[in-house]
């Protein structure tokens, strides 16, 4: 069926068209995963720290729940929130199965290093591997919950409803964590002597 | 990505013959939830309307003869029961309205405010109309278990060095001036009753649970100043009392 005509269909449909389809038709899923697995696949490294392989079979499983869930998906709802939050719950049931929690270098990039040192109001002099290499190790010594939310604001560029949606918080909640979150950065930093 | 994973995930969901559920599972899923949620405030409710008929048949006038400090008094006369239940109903339909589909979006204090305002409507709604009496008399009734636990609670009633006695009345002289009282604790008192007043009209029958206030005579002797029904009725002041 993986014919190019229908790749492009598929391109251009929307993400609720492409549930819609996989309902009918299983082999549209492929699509859905395709759309997205790159996306969660980084997010899941980024939140959970765990290696690429780790992170494949996580994810492996999450495209099983999204699938065996699609019918519970709300239109109200962004899809890419809603596969964003079952990836999240993934990541904590893997969390809890292996009761332990791998730590290894965060692969960060420029973007996501350029939108957190501005919304730190830092001097933007520091130059991009510096910040690289610092920030990496602020993020490592986070807690879960505080590098996952600045991951989702300054990384996946969610927005504090999205972020709401995912995580199943509140929006005042998602604020009080993203505030939370960003002192708890600056007080690492300034304890390992960091300028940004 | 190296390998195709769209491929690998189809392959799986194919060959484990995995299939979506079906859109009236998570409906019933969902109606489970709010079927939950609704039957925790109903529940709420009837536990709030029983702790108003609890706090309408105290003998808040006669704290005194209890505990001289009128908040210790309270805490002795707490209806824990009550409100354990109150606190666990309010506390699940928190937790299922949380679990609605949208429902964490709603704020902790706001939830638990809403929770708390619709049981004390409903509660204050089913109190006037007598649900909270009815319910506590028929546990009484029926259930063993809770019988005895308000019994132990009544016994904070019972003081005589304090002027206070309660008990099942066993017998009334002919002349009316004395009567026996058989106390939770099996001791029969002699009451004299020849100089008392009874509350709003209450007519003494043998059977009855009664409060008696006055003064210990000693030897199990009891002047009595002031008689009333163990618990007294819901709405009308008119008498009644709970069989022991």
């Amino acid at each position: 069926m993986r014919n190019d005509s229908l790749i492009d269909l598929c391109i251009a449909k929307t993400d609720e068209e492409l549930v819609a389809m996989a309902l009918e038709n299983q082999d549209y899923f492929a699509y859905i995963v395709e759309r997205y697995e790159k996306k969660l696949l980084s997010y899941v490294i980024r939140i959970s720290g765990l290696s690429r392989e780790d992170a494949e079979d996580v994810l492996q499983d999450t495209f099983v729940k999204i699938y065996i869930n699609l019918n519970s998906f709300d239109n109200k709802l962004k899809f890419s929130s809603w596969v964003y939050r079952i990836t999240h719950n993934e990541v904590i049931n893997n969390y809890r199965k292996k009761k332990a929690r791998p730590e290894k270098a965060m692969d960060l990039d420029d973007e996501f290093l350029n939108n957190l040192a501005s919304d730190m109001r830092t001097d933007g002099h520091a130059d991009i591997q510096y910040l690289k290499e610092n920030v990496e190790k602020v993020m490592e010594k986070m807690e879960p919950k505080y590098r996952e939310v600045l991951v989702l604001r300054f990384w996946e560029d969610k927005d504090y409803n999205e972020i709401s949606d995912i995580l199943k918080k509140p929006m005042g909640t998602v604020a009080t964590l993203l505030s939370r979150a960003k002192a708890n950065f600056q007080k690492e930093l300034e304890s390992q002597n960091i300028k940004l | 990505m190296e390998k195709d994973f769209s491929k690998e995930i189809l392959e799986k969901i194919k060959k484990e013959q995995i299939k979506p559920r079906s859109k009236r599972y998570f409906m019933l899923k969902n109606s489970v939830v709010w079927f939950v949620f609704a039957m925790s405030i109903i529940l709420g409710a009837l536990s709030f309307s029983v702790i108003l008929h609890f706090w309408e048949i105290n003998d808040w006038d006669a704290y005194y003869r209890v505990n001289d400090n009128f908040l210790a008094f309270i805490f002795l006369t707490m209806p824990y029961f009550w409100l354990m239940c109150f606190l666990l109903f309010v506390g699940v339909a928190y937790l299922y309205l949380k679990h609605t589909r949208e429902g964490y979006r709603l704020e902790f204090a706001k939830v638990v405010i809403w929770n708390l305002v619709l049981s004390f409507v409903f509660g204050s709604a089913l109190y006037s109309v007598g649900v909270g009496r009815q319910v506590e008399n028929e546990l009484v009734k029926r259930a063993p278990l809770y019988n005895d636990f308000r019994k132990n609670q009544q016994n904070v009633w019972l003081r005589p060095e304090q002027g206070v006695i309660i008990g099942k009345v066993i017998e009334i002289a002919e002349n009316g001036d004395f009567l026996e009282l058989n106390d939770p604790r099996q001791v029969v008192w002699t009451v004299n009753v020849s100089d008392t007043e009874y509350f709003q009209g209450f007519v003494i029958q043998k059977g009855f649970s009664i409060k008696v206030f006055g003064e210990e005579g000693g030897n199990h002797y009891f002047i009595a100043r002031e008689i009333r029904p163990l618990m007294k009725e819901h709405g009308p002041r008119r008498m009644l009392v709970v069989e022991e």
